[in-house]
């Protein structure tokens, strides 16, 4: 980035500031909140515009420039999203301790990263992951294919996510049909990947991190501050407000929240289940397509080892906070069980969020008191309505909001970026056309980008209008990490450290991995087919995960040994894998 | 020459196996030892808070960002070392 790049968003975010305190000084706080959310897109827009670039190398790989600060930051906000900074905390409110895989199956995963698979995928020089496969697997196309096939599934599905959350959150706070705010969604994340393409697409997300991540610790700090869990510091000063909230709920005769084990993880119940399904989910994460895209874009292999430990610690700052998010919140609802319903209906954030349904009161027994069991939330209310709950003045909601928006448009052109590449790069180029001069392939992939933004952003306003289609969405996006597992991981790692895998075990170990999870996932969890049960614990779709993957690995080995391991294995594959493990 | 260059990769290949097991059984301790005794861990408090749910919460993670930038240290000093770099 150049210093003059640098001090132009420095500048632009100073009179974005101004212009918006302006405004909110007029005490006209719609228009304040709006000029401040758009206004937050225009900054992007600016950032990416700065960056913009003609050269193939920096659209596919940011010219391999990127420093370890910057990727850790892009790491972090390309690997949040919407979900993570709007639904997390409340799927934690709702689940307690049964849904801690989450918080350390996301977190964890990029150890594995670290120490396995960023130095080594890096060293490698190719420009994309399926480009990895088929190179490890001695030129066949075949693997290429599958691999972007693949990439396509989980990707698509994740990014129609990630638009219904831009759509939902521009809808909540600005009071435009959410349709609308997914086409603005999809618009906007065309103008980020498509001037530059990951050269302009990681410094949006450099931008978009820190916004998001200030906007979450701005809401929490200010919550914390009011319920006084700074003793000495709220991520681990909140033990007497827990010990309250447990007292609260043990007195209403549920389930303690830090009681484990009392609650369904991914269809599954029990200890295993639930250290399967956090595994299962590390070793996801460093399958996923748009996670390992990433580690093309360092300068070396030096700065791929630090960037993660940067991007883990970044992301930690978001993850750390969730489960302290998920207890205030919750103290807030418990304190609201055993008042009289016409009383609890007075509270302001009640008065805020019942007409948007967010949450739910009924008055099951009919005594006008109300029961744990008469309020029902969204898990979305944790963090959308941490700043009624508290009692903060209007602009922090606009904060959330902003905040959220940032998250979900970071996964966006994150994902858009990935999709585009394997169009131009590992279809395009590599079985239509491959002489393509350098300027017509950056201009395939900016048509490829339009296309791929304009059905998703369709599919999104699908999602919205259509609860069926939006469910099918939801599933996949869960299960993208239980396909990876089963499909690339092995492959990746196992293709790095094991000069004997070949052709015939790859294939095989995909096919084998996904013939295990495919059955069971669609099963138990499409069709309610009942899951098995270990030791008295219920084998979720997550955690049966780690079967899929560990079928890959031994059939891959099987395979291979039987084919010759290494002496199948042309000269040029076993030079390609002794150059991943040479020093730079 | 020749010679020289593949018995340095091969020295350089066995230091960076030795590390990558090390770090990987290092990383089962925040990633799944750690969560095994949970019943022991429920007994204990910290500031308040019961360490099962702390473990998970906060130090798993804060354990495993101090092993990434560990390994990267390490990396660093290997390189320097075998490649005086």
């Amino acid at each position: 980035m150049e210093f003059g790049g640098k001090n132009a968003i420095i500048a632009f975010l100073m009179i974005y500031f101004a212009i918006v305190a302006g405004v909110a000084l007029t005490g006209n706080t719609f228009t304040a909140s709006a000029i401040a959310v758009f206004g937050s897109l225009f900054i992007y827009v600016i950032v990416a515009l700065l960056m913009r670039t003609q050269a193939t190398k920096d659209f596919y790989v940011a010219g391999r420039s990127i420093g370890s600060l910057p990727i850790g930051s892009s790491i972090a906000s390309n690997w949040m999203s919407g979900a993570s900074f709007v639904s997390m905390a409340g799927a934690i409110a709702v689940l307690g301790y049964d849904s801690m895989p989450y918080i350390i199956g996301w977190t964890l995963g990029y150890c594995i990263a670290a120490f396995m698979i960023a130095p080594f995928i890096r060293k490698s020089n190719t420009y994309t992951v399926p480009e990895f496969v088929e190179t490890r697997a001695s030129n066949w196309s075949i693997a290429r294919v599958i691999a972007v096939v693949m990439l396509f599934i989980v990707s698509f599905t994740y990014l129609v996510a990630q638009l219904v959350a831009t759509g939902v959150i521009i809808g909540r706070f600005l009071g435009m049909p959410a349709v609308v705010g997914a086409f603005l969604g999809s618009a906007i994340v065309i103008l980020f990947a498509g001037t530059g393409g990951w050269r302009s697409v990681v410094w949006v997300q450099v931008t978009q991190y820190w916004i998001l991540i200030t906007a979450y610790w701005i809401a929490f700090l200010t919550a914390a501050y009011i319920a006084g869990i700074f003793k000495p510091w709220p991520h681990f000063g909140y033990g007497d407000l827990l010990n309250q909230l447990e007292a609260n709920e043990i007195a209403h005769g549920l389930n303690a929240f830090t009681e484990p084990f009392t609650k369904a993880f991914g269809g599954g119940t029990g200890q295993i289940n639930w250290i399967f399904s956090a595994i299962c989910l590390m070793l996801g994460t460093v399958g996923l397509p748009h996670v390992l895209s990433q580690f093309y874009l360092v300068r070396n292999v030096r700065t791929a080892r630090y960037g993660v430990g940067w991007g883990l610690t970044f992301i930690a700052l978001l993850y750390l906070t969730a489960p302290v998010y998920a207890i205030l919140a919750r103290y807030a609802f418990s304190s609201a069980w055993g008042m009289p319903i016409d009383q609890v209906k007075q509270l302001g954030w009640v008065q805020k969020w019942l007409p948007t349904g967010l949450i739910h009161i009924t008055d099951l027994n009919k005594d006008g008191i109300l029961q744990p069991v008469e309020l029902s939330f969204h898990k979305d209310i944790v963090v959308v309505g941490m700043p009624d709950m508290f009692g903060l003045p209007w602009f922090f909601a606009t904060i959330v909001a902003i905040g959220g928006l940032a998250a979900a448009l970071s996964t966006a052109n994150g994902l858009l970026m990935v999709m585009t590449v394997g169009a131009t790069r590992d279809i395009y180029k590599r079985f239509i056309n491959p002489n393509v001069s350098e300027r017509r392939e950056i201009w395939v992939g900016r048509v490829m980008l339009v296309v791929l933004a304009v059905i998703s952003g369709l599919a999104g306003a699908r999602a919205l209008q259509d609860p069926t289609f939006s469910k099918y969405v939801a599933l996949l996006v869960g299960w993208a990490f239980v396909f990876a597992t089963a499909s690339f991981t092995p492959v990746i790692i196992l293709g790095i450290f094991w000069k004997g895998l070949n052709r015939y075990g790859i294939v095989a170990g995909m096919v084998a991995g996904m013939g295990i999870a495919l059955p069971y996932v669609l099963g138990v969890g499409l069709f309610g087919l009942e899951p098995i049960t270990i030791f008295g614990g219920k084998i979720g779709t997550l955690a049966w995960g780690i079967i899929a993957f560990f079928a890959n690995l031994i059939v891959s080995v099987i395979v291979s040994l039987a084919t010759n391991a290494e002496k199948a294995n042309p000269p040029e594959t076993i030079q390609f894998v002794e150059e991943l493990k040479t020093p730079e | 020459m020749m010679e020289e260059v593949s018995d340095l990769s091969e020295r350089y290949w066995k230091r960076l196996k030795k590390i990558t097991i090390i770090w990987m059984l290092a990383w089962t301790f925040p990633a799944i030892l750690l969560h095994i005794p949970v019943e022991f861990m429920r007994r204990i408090y910290f500031n308040g808070i019961p360490m099962h749910w702390f473990n998970a919460a906060f130090l798993a993670i804060v354990i495993g960002i101090a092993l990434i930038f560990l390994y990267a240290y390490v990396m660093d000093r290997t390189d320097r070392e075998l490649l005086g770099r």
